[in-house]
C-alpha cells in the first residue's frame, strides 16, 4: 500500500512539472508570437479575386433578379445591347452586344444592330431572336417585385401588360397576345432588333444598360422550362448565368455559402485578367474583417458604421482624407447614386386610439425634418460616410440642382421644430401623448440609429410627442401596408438606369409611384409633370420640370431625405485596376470584368490588431488546470 | 463469483470474463425479446399523437396568430393586388373556419408541400430543410462527441474529489459554461485559433464554413448523405475529409462547450450516487484499486442517467447551433432559420420547428431505447 | 371547564384541540433550518447566494445607483473606452454602459420573475386539476406537455414570439408558453403522490375537499422542489431573454436589455470589447448565480445525500 502511495505521489509531482512547463512556454512562446510581425511571400492565390460579403443571391434569372448579389453576378457573366463607357465613372452609353444604333426622328423607334462577333460561352452566336426573347420574356415573367416594371414600361404594350392587374401568378392568354401583337420588340434580320417605345422617352438606353434586358440564348431557356408567362421559371432561377455572353460564367453556387465564376475563355471581347472570382457570404463584419486582415479575403463588404476600423478617424472627419490604418489596405469612398435612407412619412395614417392624422398636417411634416439632426447622422451614426439628403436626384445625376436644393433642404433646429409642432398642436393634428413608431430594417445599423436619433431629438424637444422604435415585422408589415397602417418608415432607393426618370416618379407619383403610394398622397398636376418630364427630349425643359417637382417634395415635407452615402471600398493593396463606377450592382467586383487583376508580390506585411489578452485569458486561463490534471 | 452474487444492481457482468462474443449473442438476445418489440412498438406509437400535437402548434402559430397569407407570399415587397392576394387565399383555403384549414394544412405537410422559404430563394421549404440539415446534422454530432469526451472524465473527477477545490474548481468551469453566451465564445476562438496563429503564419483553423472554397473546387465532392466527412470517406475524397474536419472543430466546440457542463453536473451526480451503493464497497474492501473501482464498476451505472440526458441535450445543441452556425458562417438549419425569423418568413420558421420537433423526439426515443435495452429493469418493468 | 383549562395548559398532554399551525408545521420548520445549515456549508452555494443578491440590489436600487438613465445617449460620445464618466464605456450611440447593465438587471429581473411566477400558477393549476382528475384529463393534459416539451426552449420561444410581434410582452408570454409544462408535470407528480398517502384516504373519509388536501398536504411538500425548479428556471429564463434579444425579438431598438447590448456590441468586439463584455458577464454572473443556489439547494434537498 504505502509503496503505491509514493509512486503516486512522484507520479503526481511529474505531472504537475510537466504541466507547469508546457503552461510556461506556452505563456512566453505566445507572447513572443503575438508581438512578432511576420510576412508573407506570396499573394494568396493570385489568379483568384476573393469577395467576402453578406447576403445570399436571391434569383440569377436576368429577367426577375433586383437585388445587388444577384446582379453582379449578373454583370459578370451576362451582357446587353448597349452598357456605359468603361472603364471610369462615366455614365454615357457606349455600345456593347449592339454595335451601333439609330433613333427615329419622333424618337420612338431604337434599332440596334447587333456586334456580329458576339457569342454566347457555349459558341452560338447572339441573335436578333435571342434579344427579342429576352426583353419579351421579362415582361411577359411580369414579376411585381422585379425590374420589369420600372425599366421596361415604355416598350409599346408593356404598360398594358405589367399593369395588368391578373397577369402574376396566373398565365392571362389574351394579355400576353395583346403584347406581342402591340409588336413592341421586333426582329428585322439575324443582326438587327427593333424596339418601339410608347412615347419618345430619352432615358430609353439607360434603361437598356440595366441587367433586365441581358441577353440570354433562346435555345438553352426553351430546353430549359421555357417561358410561362406570370411564372418563374426555375431553371433560370438558379443556372441562368451558367451560359451568357459575359468574360465570366457561373460554375458554382452553394446557396448561403458561395458563388464562383470562372474566366470564359470564348469570350468574344477582351478577356479579363482574373481566372476566377469568388463571392464567399460571411454575415459577421468581424469576421469578414479578420479574413481580410489575414489575406484571405481580396475585398470585403464593410457597412460605414465600422469605418473607422479601416480608415483614421480624425483625418477623415476633419478634411475628409482616406488613410488605412493598417498596412496592406486600399480603402475607397466614392460618391453614388443612391437615395438613402429618408425617412417616409405616412399622410394617410390614423392613430388606431385618437383617431389623429398628424402626418397629414403640413407643419408637423416641418416640425420632423427640423427636429432630425441631420449633422449628428452624417458625422456620427455613418461616420461621415455620407451627405444630406438632397430630394429625389442624387448628385451628378442630370436634373440635379445644387442651389435649388441648398435653399430648399431642412437643417437641424430644435426651435423651428417646437414651433412647428405646437402649431400643429394648435391647429388639432395630434394632443398631448401623441406616440408615433418608427420601423426600420432588420440588420441595418445605420437606419437603427437613425430611428434612435430622431426618438431623442423629439423627446428633447417636450412637445407632448414620443417615438418608439420598432424593427420591422414582416406580418405586421404585411398586413399594415395593405391598410396603410404604417406612420413612418424607411425608403431608398439605389440607381437602375441613370436618369432621373428612375428616382422622381417613385417619390412624387402618388399616382404609380412604389413610395408615394405608401406616403398616401396623390397630387394630379405633379404626376402630370412627372410624366411630361420623363418623355421630355428638351434638356432645359425637362430641368425645370425637375426643379419644379423636387421644389413641391421638399415644400410638402412628405420625405425626411436623410442622406446620399458614399460607396465603401476596402480591399488588399495588391488588387489593381479597380474603379468604381455608380451603377455597378456589385462595384468591388465588376471591374473584373474589365481588367482588374491581382499583382504579385514577394514582401507582403501582415495586419495586427493589438490581441485581448485580457478577455481571452479570462475565458480561457480559469479552464486549463482542469484539462491538465486528470486520472487518480 | 461473489460479485455475481451481487450483480443483480448492475447489468454487464462487469468482472466475469465472458468474452465479446458471448456478449453480443447477450445482446442480441436482448434485442430480439418480445417485451422489448413491444416497447418499442408503444414509443412510437405515443409519438404520433404528440406530433399531431406538433402540427397543432405550428399550425396555431402560423395561421391562427400570424397573418396566414404570409406564410404563402413568395415576394419581399407589397406589389400584391388585392386579387392575387385572393388568389392566394382560396388556393389555400384561408377564408375556412379553422378546422378545414387545419385539414388541408395537415395534408399539405404530408403531401411534402411545407410552404416557401422566402430567405431561401423562393426554394420549397422542404427542399431548403433538405439542403441545410445535415450541415447542422453534422456539427451537432461532433458538438456531442466533444461534450461527451471531455464533460464525462471532468464529471468523473468531479465526483471522486468531491468538496474539494478539484469539484469546486469544476463545478464553477460547468456552470460558466451554462451562463455564457455562446456566440462570445465563438467570436474568442475564432480570433485566437484562426486570426492569430493565421498572421503568423501557424498552422491555423479555419475561421468559418464548412470547406475551404479551394479545397472545394480542386476536389469535387460525389454528395451522398450531406454530411460532408461521411462522403468524404465513402468516395475516398480524403481532401474534403479532412477539410470538413477541420472546419468542423471550432464551432463544435464552442457549441460543445454549453453542454459539457451539463454532462459534467450529470456524470456527477449519478456517480456520487452510484458509488454510494454497496456493491461499490463490496468491491473497495475486496481490495481492488480505487481506478478499478470507479472505471470497472461505477462508471457503467453512471453512465446511464448521462445517456439519457444526452437526449435532452440533443435538443439543445440544436437550439445552440442557431447562434454558433452565425457566428461561423456554417450553413445549417441554424442560420437558414435566424435569417428567416429575422424576416419573419413565417413559412420557414415552422418548418423549422417541426423538423427540430421530429429530430428531438427521434433522438429522444433512441435514447429511450438504448435506456432500456442496457437496463433489464426498465425492459421488463 | 377547569378541567380542560388545566389540561390544555399542560405539556405532552393529550388533547382535543387541534394543534396550532406552527406546531403542526415543527418538523418542517426544523427541515427548513437543517436545510439552511447545510447551505451554508458550501462555499459555492454561499457565493451564489452573494451574486443573487448583488442581482437583486441592483436591480431594486437602480435609481438610486445608476448615474444616467436607461435611454440617455450622448450621440457625440459613442464608443468610448472605460472612464470615469461612464465607467464601463460607452455603446455604438453614447449610452453609459454601466448604466445600461443596472437598468437592464431590473428589467431581466421583472422579465425572469414574471416568467417563472406566471409558469408557476399556470403550471401548478394544471398539474393538479390533471391530477385529480385523473384517467382520460391526465393522460390528455401529459401529452399536451409533450408536445411543448418536444422543442427546445429557445425554438419554441422563437416561434411564438415571432408569431406574435417583436416587444417585450410577447417575449414574456412566449417564456411562459415555454416554461409551464414542467411545473404542471411537477404538481401533477405531487398531487398523485398525494393521493396514495393514506391519510388522504382518511381526511376524505372525515370529508376533507380536494382544495383542503391540495393546501395542506401537496402545497407545503412541492414548495422545495418548485423552489429548486424555480431557482435554476430563472437562470434559463434570463439566457433564453438574452438569446432572444440577441436575434431580435422581445426588446425594441435602443432599450436596455442585455441581449440586445451584446448584439449591438458584436460587430466591435475587437475594436470596442466592452460593449459586449460587460453586458455578457452581467448575465454570466446572474445566471451563475442561480445556477449555484439551484445546484445546492437540489444537493441539500435530496434526501439521500442529507444522512
Amino acid at each position: 500500500m504505502s509503496e503505491k502511495k509514493t509512486s503516486g505521489t512522484s507520479k503526481k509531482t511529474l505531472a504537475a512539472l510537466v504541466i507547469i512547463v508546457i503552461i510556461v512556454i506556452a505563456g512566453v512562446g505566445g507572447y513572443y508570437y503575438m508581438y512578432l510581425p511576420s510576412t508573407r511571400p506570396l499573394v494568396p492565390n493570385p489568379d483568384t479575386l476573393v469577395h467576402t460579403t453578406f447576403g445570399d443571391v436571391d434569383k440569377m434569372d436576368p429577367a426577375v433578379a433586383y437585388d445587388t448579389a444577384s446582379g453582379q453576378i449578373i454583370e459578370l457573366t451576362m451582357e446587353t445591347l448597349v452598357y456605359y463607357k468603361l472603364p471610369g465613372a462615366s455614365t454615357e452609353i457606349a455600345p456593347k452586344l449592339a454595335k451601333s444604333w439609330d433613333v427615329s426622328p419622333d424618337g420612338k423607334v431604337y434599332t440596334f444592330h447587333l456586334d456580329e462577333t458576339a457569342k454566347f460561352n457555349d459558341g452560338s452566336p447572339v441573335t436578333a431572336e435571342d434579344v427579342k426573347y429576352s426583353i419579351d420574356r421579362a415582361v411577359l415573367i411580369g414579376d411585381p417585385d422585379g425590374p420589369a416594371p420600372i425599366l421596361l414600361i415604355h416598350i409599346l404594350g408593356a404598360a398594358d401588360y405589367l399593369y395588368c392587374e391578373d397577369c402574376w401568378q396566373n398565365t392571362n392568354q389574351a394579355a400576353v397576345d395583346a403584347y406581342l401583337n402591340a409588336g413592341g420588340v421586333k426582329v428585322i434580320d439575324p443582326l438587327t432588333v427593333q424596339i418601339t417605345l410608347d412615347a419618345a422617352y430619352a432615358p430609353f438606353l439607360s434603361t437598356m444598360a440595366y441587367s433586365v434586358a441581358s441577353v440570354v440564348n433562346k435555345d438553352l431557356v426553351e430546353a430549359n422550362g421555357g417561358l410561362t408567362p406570370g411564372f418563374y421559371n426555375e431553371w433560370m432561377n438558379q443556372h441562368a448565368t451558367e451560359v451568357g455572353t459575359g468574360p465570366f460564367k457561373l460554375v458554382e453556387w452553394t446557396p448561403k455559402q458561395r458563388v464562383v465564376v470562372e474566366r470564359n475563355e470564348n469570350y468574344w471581347g477582351t478577356p479579363a485578367k482574373l481566372a476566377r472570382v469568388i463571392v464567399n457570404e460571411v454575415d459577421e463584419v468581424g469576421t469578414r474583417e479578420l479574413a481580410l486582415f489575414a489575406g484571405d479575403a481580396d475585398v470585403i463588404t464593410l457597412p460605414a458604421t465600422n469605418l473607422f476600423d479601416v480608415i483614421d478617424k480624425d483625418k477623415w472627419l476633419s478634411n475628409k482624407e482616406v488613410v488605412p490604418i493598417k498596412p496592406g489596405l486600399s480603402v475607397s469612398m466614392d460618391p453614388t447614386y443612391t437615395v438613402s435612407p429618408n425617412f417616409g412619412l405616412n399622410t394617410k395614417w390614423k392613430d388606431p386610439v385618437t383617431g389623429a392624422m398628424p402626418l397629414d398636417n403640413k407643419d408637423f411634416r416641418y416640425g420632423m425634418s427640423y427636429a432630425f439632426d441631420y449633422k449628428t447622422f452624417i458625422d456620427t451614426v455613418v461616420n461621415g460616410a455620407a451627405i444630406q439628403g438632397v430630394g429625389p436626384i442624387p448628385p451628378g445625376m442630370f436634373g440635379y440642382n445644387e442651389e435649388l436644393v441648398k435653399s430648399l433642404q431642412f437643417s437641424y433646429s430644435p426651435d423651428k421644430a417646437k414651433e412647428y409642432f405646437l402649431k400643429a398642436k394648435a391647429a388639432g393634428a395630434y394632443s398631448d401623448g401623441q406616440t408615433i413608431t418608427l420601423y426600420y430594417n432588420t440588420g441595418n445599423e445605420a437606419r437603427r440609429r437613425g430611428c434612435l436619433l430622431l426618438k431623442d431629438s423629439v423627446a428633447a424637444l417636450g412637445v407632448g410627442l414620443t417615438l418608439e422604435v420598432q424593427e420591422l415585422d414582416w406580418p405586421t408589415f404585411l398586413a399594415k401596408t395593405r391598410a396603410r397602417e404604417l406612420p413612418i418608415f424607411f425608403i431608398g432607393w439605389a440607381p437602375d438606369f441613370a436618369d432621373p426618370d428612375d428616382y422622381v416618379p417613385v417619390f412624387a407619383n402618388g399616382e404609380i409611384g412604389t413610395f408615394a403610394r405608401r406616403q398616401g398622397f396623390n397630387n394630379p398636376e405633379i404626376n402630370a409633370k412627372v410624366d411630361e418630364a420623363a418623355i421630355e427630349s428638351d434638356p432645359a425643359k425637362r430641368k425645370a420640370l425637375y426643379d419644379e417637382v423636387t421644389t413641391w417634395l421638399f415644400q410638402e415635407a412628405y420625405t425626411i431625405w436623410v442622406g446620399v452615402p458614399l460607396n465603401i471600398h476596402v480591399a488588399r493593396d495588391w488588387v489593381k485596376g479597380w474603379f468604381y463606377n455608380p451603377m455597378f450592382a456589385g462595384p468591388d467586383i465588376v471591374p473584373a470584368a474589365y481588367g482588374m487583376y491581382k499583382e504579385e508580390r514577394t514582401d507582403q506585411v501582415a495586419i495586427t490588431i493589438e490581441p485581448l489578452a485580457l478577455v481571452i485569458a479570462a475565458t480561457v486561463v480559469p479552464t486549463l488546470p482542469n484539462y491538465a490534471r486528470k486520472g487518480a | 463469483m461473489r460479485a455475481k452474487a451481487h450483480s443483480s444492481s448492475s447489468f454487464f457482468c462487469s468482472d466475469c470474463s465472458a468474452t465479446l462474443l458471448a456478449q453480443s449473442v447477450f445482446l442480441l438476445r436482448l434485442v430480439s425479446s418480445v417485451k422489448l418489440r413491444h416497447y418499442v412498438i408503444r414509443r412510437l406509437l405515443l409519438m404520433i399523437p404528440v406530433l399531431i400535437g406538433v402540427s397543432m402548434m405550428t399550425f396555431t402559430l402560423s395561421h391562427v396568430i400570424g397573418d396566414p397569407v404570409a406564410a404563402y407570399i413568395s415576394s419581399q415587397d407589397v406589389k400584391l393586388s388585392e386579387q392575387q392576394i385572393q388568389r392566394i387565399v382560396e388556393a389555400h383555403h384561408l377564408d375556412d373556419p379553422l378546422y378545414v384549414q387545419y385539414f388541408y394544412y395537415i395534408s399539405d405537410l404530408l403531401r411534402g408541400d411545407w410552404g416557401i422559404s422566402r430567405t431561401d430563394s423562393d426554394r420549397p421549404v422542404i427542399e431548403s430543410i433538405q439542403r441545410y440539415f445535415p450541415a447542422t446534422a453534422e456539427l451537432t454530432m461532433v458538438s456531442m462527441v466533444f461534450a461527451l469526451a471531455l464533460g464525462i472524465p471532468i464529471g468523473i473527477i468531479s465526483a471522486v474529489r468531491k468538496d474539494r477545490p478539484e469539484d469546486h474548481a469544476t463545478r464553477v468551469f460547468s456552470l460558466v459554461g451554462v451562463s455564457m453566451p455562446v456566440f462570445w465564445l465563438a467570436l474568442l476562438l475564432q480570433y485566437a485559433f484562426y486570426y492569430q496563429l493565421k498572421i503568423h503564419n501557424l498552422p491555423n483553423l479555419p475561421s468559418g464554413g464548412r470547406v475551404d472554397q479551394f479545397v472545394w473546387i480542386d476536389n469535387p465532392l460525389h454528395v451522398v448523405t450531406g454530411l460532408y466527412t461521411v462522403d468524404g470517406l465513402i468516395t475516398g475524397n480524403f481532401a474534403i475529409f479532412f477539410d470538413a474536419l477541420v472546419h468542423l472543430i471550432l464551432p463544435g466546440f464552442a457549441l460543445s462547450y454549453v453542454f459539457m457542463a451539463v454532462f459534467v453536473r450529470m456524470m456527477r451526480s449519478s456517480m456520487l450516487e452510484v458509488m454510494r451503493q454497496d456493491y461499490i464497497t463490496l468491491a473497495r474492501s475486496k481490495g481492488l484499486s480505487e481506478r478499478v473501482v470507479i472505471y470497472r464498476h461505477a462508471l457503467r451505472n453512471a453512465m446511464i442517467p448521462t445517456v439519457t440526458v444526452a437526449g435532452l441535450a440533443f435538443g439543445g445543441l440544436l437550439a445552440g447551433a442557431v447562434l454558433t452556425e452565425t457566428v461561423f458562417s456554417f450553413p445549417g438549419i441554424g442560420r437558414w432559420s435566424v435569417s428567416a425569423i429575422v424576416r419573419d418568413d413565417i413559412a420557414s420558421i415552422m418548418g423549422f420547428m417541426l423538423i427540430i420537433a421530429v429530430v428531438y423526439m427521434l433522438a429522444n426515443l433512441i435514447v429511450d431505447l438504448l435506456y432500456a435495452w442496457i437496463d433489464p429493469r426498465i425492459r421488463l418493468g | 371547564m377547569t378541567c380542560m383549562q388545566d389540561l390544555s395548559k399542560s405539556k405532552g398532554a393529550t388533547t382535543l384541540e387541534r394543534p396550532s399551525w406552527w406546531e403542526e408545521r415543527a418538523p418542517q420548520i426544523r427541515e427548513l433550518k437543517f436545510t439552511l445549515y447545510l447551505l451554508r456549508q458550501s462555499p459555492l452555494v454561499v457565493v451564489g447566494f452573494a451574486l443573487i443578491g448583488l442581482f437583486i440590489g441592483v436591480a431594486i436600487f437602480a435609481p438610486w445607483i445608476a448615474p444616467y438613465g436607461p435611454e440617455q445617449r450622448f450621440w457625440q460620445l459613442p464608443q468610448q473606452p472605460p472612464s470615469w464618466q461612464f465607467l464601463f464605456g460607452t455603446d455604438t450611440t453614447g449610452g453609459d454602459i454601466f448604466s445600461r447593465v443596472i437598468w437592464g438587471a431590473r428589467l431581466d429581473l421583472v422579465i425572469a420573475l414574471t416568467v417563472v411566477a406566471s409558469a408557476i400558477v399556470i403550471g401548478s393549476v394544471l398539474g393538479a386539476v390533471s391530477g385529480f382528475l385523473g384517467r382520460a384529463y391526465d393522460e390528455i393534459l401529459m401529452r399536451i406537455t409533450d408536445v411543448f416539451l418536444a422543442f427546445p426552449a429557445l425554438i419554441l420561444a422563437m416561434a411564438v414570439a415571432a408569431a406574435l410581434g417583436r416587444n417585450l410582452t410577447n417575449l414574456t408570454i412566449a417564456l411562459i408558453v415555454v416554461w409551464w409544462p414542467t411545473y404542471a408535470r411537477l404538481i401533477r407528480g405531487q398531487v398523485l403522490a398525494e393521493k396514495e398517502r393514506l391519510y388522504v384516504d382518511a381526511a376524505r373519509a372525515v370529508g376533507a375537499s380536494p382544495r383542503r388536501i391540495i393546501f395542506r398536504h401537496v402545497l407545503p411538500n412541492s414548495i422545495f422542489p418548485i423552489i429548486v425548479q424555480a431557482t435554476l428556471d430563472l437562470g434559463g429564463v434570463i439566457l433564453t431573454a438574452a438569446g432572444l434579444s440577441f436575434i431580435g425579438f422581445g426588446a425594441g431598438a435602443g432599450v436596455a436589455e442585455w441581449g440586445l447590448m451584446i448584439a449591438d456590441g458584436r460587430s466591435y468586439l475587437f475594436q470596442s470589447p466592452w460593449i459586449a463584455t460587460f453586458p455578457g458577464l452581467a448575465i454570466l454572473f446572474s445566471s451563475l448565480g442561480l445556477n449555484l443556489v439551484g445546484d445546492g439547494l437540489r444537493d441539500v434537498l435530496d434526501p439521500r445525500l442529507r444522512r
